[in-house]
């Protein structure tokens, strides 16, 4: 169970780092498409983060 | 080539899009996992306690559910009935509620958990289309109902693993079945949240001295055990009066034997680990049939769907279907009537340990009525009487 937990906790650290690169990403393309695509991808991460889904 | 203006001018549209939409979806989640059923306890319940009284590392946490216990004036034998093992089945946790707003007994024990595994009932199935909430019609107005999913929300038990190993019988099953609560008993001391709210309720039996120990369900019409008891070969002998009973006066119920090799199930485990003896009920639910069409709030409570009525016409099906479907007053009456039915059987074969109930509607009752017609309004009654699920 302490495995469990650490795995957890490890994994809102990925889905953090990862909606955080995502939120890079669309500041940093040059593609309008790219930017759209992106801003749907973060959707699930966030609400990971936040405990919400 | 777009300019840098109509660039910059599209990402912050598309982020403001795609906040407003991270707000209305997470202010839905947030709503449905914390919404509050509120029930209104029949006013012959004698206590209400929490599942951690039982085993206090349920304390504070999601599946700490309510437990309602009715004692008669004289002794016999002690019941135990749960709804809510799986939430996407309301056939189940609605007669569960329907019987504590409406029991009285006069000898005996009955103990019921309405919503036996909480956790399972704050999440749905959103990719399946499923509804968040469903709503039943009563005499004063409607009573809304969280809609919830086979397994514990992942936000209370995660990750799951590769394959989950059975605890005791070391049987393999499918990894996401670490979080089905009628694929963990008898539960976990130390495991999972869902493992440990099995282990709750065995401590409950042991502890209340259960004798008989029943399971509320509902099926796809695509699975063999479908209206049906699935009974433990201590109680082969209730099971089997019990269906005869009832097909010959009310509806038609089979029986059936809980396989000995088939691990983590109520009826095999709980009988296996425990002096209760433990029976299963199941109910027809079109809507958890994968060739169903709209899934949705309307199929959830009237039953009614074209695509498995043609499965039944091609013979795909163990139940039947027509156009009128399976409505939950259907369903709920079913599991009511097999619920007194049982009792009687029991209290014949067991009359040193007579549970004797009434205020509880049958079958007809329920089907001419209607579900909402038992349930009582919250805003009428006193606050000591009212508890959320």
């Amino acid at each position: 169970m302490f495995l469990n937990t650490v795995i957890t906790f490890l994994y809102y650290v990925l889905s953090a780092f990862i909606a955080f690169i995502i939120l890079r990403n669309i500041i940093k393309t040059k593609s309008a498409q790219e930017a759209v695509l992106y801003c749907i991808m973060i959707i699930p991460f966030v609400l990971r983060v936040l405990r919400l889904k | 080539m777009l300019n840098k203006k109509t660039l910059v001018a599209i990402k912050m549209v598309s982020i403001c899009l795609s906040v407003i939409v991270m707000a209305l979806s997470g202010i839905d989640f947030y709503k449905h996992r914390n919404y509050k059923e509120p029930v209104v306890v029949s006013e012959y319940v004698t206590q209400v306690r929490k599942l951690s009284d039982y085993f206090a590392d349920l304390k504070d946490t999601i599946n700490d559910c309510n437990i309602y216990i009715f004692e008669g004036s004289e002794p016999g034998g002690t019941v135990l009935l749960i709804g809510g093992t799986h939430p996407e089945e309301p056939g189940a946790n609605l007669t569960a509620e329907l019987i504590v707003e409406n029991l009285r007994v006069k000898k005996g024990k009955v103990i019921i958990a309405i919503r036996a595994n909480r956790s399972a009932s704050t999440v749905t199935r959103p990719g399946d289309a499923y509804p968040q909430f469903y709503h039943i019609e009563t005499p004063w107005g409607v009573k809304k109902f969280r809609m919830g999913d086979r397994w514990s929300n992942p936000l209370d038990s995660w990750p799951d693993p590769e394959v989950y190993v059975h605890y005791p019988s070391g049987q393999l099953l499918a990894y996401m079945d670490i979080r089905n609560f009628n694929r963990t008993w008898p539960g976990k001391k130390d495991g999972t949240i869902t493992e440990k709210t099995n282990y709750a309720f065995m401590q409950l039996i042991e502890k209340e001295k259960v004798d008989l120990f029943i399971d509320l369900h509902e099926a796809e019409l695509e699975y063999p055990v479908i209206s049906t008891i699935v009974s433990h070969q201590r109680g082969v002998d209730i099971a089997a009066m019990t269906s005869m009973i009832l097909s010959s006066t009310e509806f038609k119920i089979g029986m059936e034997y809980s396989p000995k090799e088939l691990h983590g199930l109520s009826h095999r485990e709980v009988g296996d680990h425990s002096r209760a003896i433990s029976l299963l009920y199941e109910s027809p639910e079109p809507f958890l049939d994968r060739v169903r069409g709209i899934t949705d709030e309307k199929l959830l409570l009237t039953g009614k769907d074209p695509f498995v009525m043609k499965a039944g016409q091609f013979g795909l099906l163990y139940e039947k279907i027509d156009e009128n479907g399976w409505p939950i007053d259907v369903r709920v009456g079913r599991h009511v009537s097999t619920f007194l039915t049982t009792l009687e059987m029991w209290n014949e074969f067991y009359p040193d340990l007579t549970i004797d109930v009434e205020g509880v509607p049958r079958y007809k009752e329920v089907i001419t009525k209607g579900v909402g017609y038992y349930f009582r309004n919250p805003s009428e009654v006193p606050k000591n009487r009212v508890f959320d699920e």
